[in-house]
């Protein structure tokens, strides 16, 4: 028996995988993204991972696709800020509501308690993470980097 | 692929190889940073959902708590990697050089 919470999810997230890449407006490939992490998120919800899906939702939607949309809007035309500008807004709401929304589901029962999913990443993988906050901590100091030594060349 | 059909999960296996293979086509595709970037995040969501349906199989809970820490693990580097991004975009295309043709005439 399919889960019909996971089928929607699936064929949300491949409408929104498909429309990412096939759209020729690149705004509405960011609009399509958005759909593919909702879909995402719906399918990790029907796994049984409901916390997976709301960081889904709150990195993903409410982050990556702000941060996509509003880059976006500040290298393109003035019209085209606006469009960015509204959609950044109406994909953060979107998450929220989402991410609030999404663990109350009856169906997402969780397969993986909490404390265990803390004690993989804090002892079993513990190094692991500490390499990869090293990793982060780097790529913002490099992001840093890169846009002031891009300020530097346009003042020249 | 057995074991994630016994446990019900075979549609998200389906779908993250759909995924999987859009993510491929639209890198192959791409003419701009921004769609290399996207094509390059249908790919990692894919292998995210791959991991989450196969370790819905896995009848010891620990083993399932360490491949959803992985995918926590893997979401923090993917983060990391599109902020990178969007920040040699910005810069990109405040020259002119978002098209890919065009990178090459980007100073060091």
């Amino acid at each position: 028996m399919i889960d019909p919470l996971m089928l929607l999810g699936a064929i949300v997230a491949l409408v929104g995988g498909i429309g990412a890449v096939g759209a020729r407006q690149l705004m509405r490939a960011v609009a399509f993204l958005t759909l593919l992490f909702i879909g995402l998120a719906g399918l990790f919800g029907a796994l049984g991972a409901p916390y997976l899906a709301a960081a889904q939702l709150f990195l993903f939607v409410g982050g990556v696709v702000t941060l996509l949309a509003l880059a976006f809007g500040s290298a393109a035309t003035p019209v085209a800020r606006g469009t960015a500008i509204v959609t950044a807004a109406v994909t953060l709401l979107g998450a929220l509501v989402g991410a609030a929304v999404l663990p109350s589901i009856p169906d997402a029962g969780t397969t993986v308690a909490i404390a265990d999913l803390a004690r993989a990443l804090f002892v079993l993988y513990g190094p692991a993470l500490e390499v990869v906050l090293l990793i982060i901590l780097s790529a913002v100091i490099g992001v840093g980097y890169i846009l002031a030594d891009d300020q530097r060349e346009g003042h020249r | 692929m057995t074991i994630a059909m016994a446990s019900g999960s075979a549609v998200a296996v389906v779908a993250a190889a759909g995924i999987f293979a859009t993510g491929v086509w639209g890198v192959l595709r791409a003419r701009d940073v921004l769609r290399v970037l996207i094509g390059v995040m249908l790919l990692l969501s894919s292998v995210t959902l791959l991991t989450v349906a196969l370790a819905r199989a896995q009848t010891d809970p620990g083993l399932a708590a360490g491949a959803h820490a992985i995918v926590l693990l893997a979401w923090a580097i993917e983060v990391t990697e599109i902020a990178i991004a969007i920040a040699l975009f910005i810069a990109l295309s405040r020259r002119g050089l978002i098209e890919i043709s065009r990178m090459r005439e980007g100073k060091w």
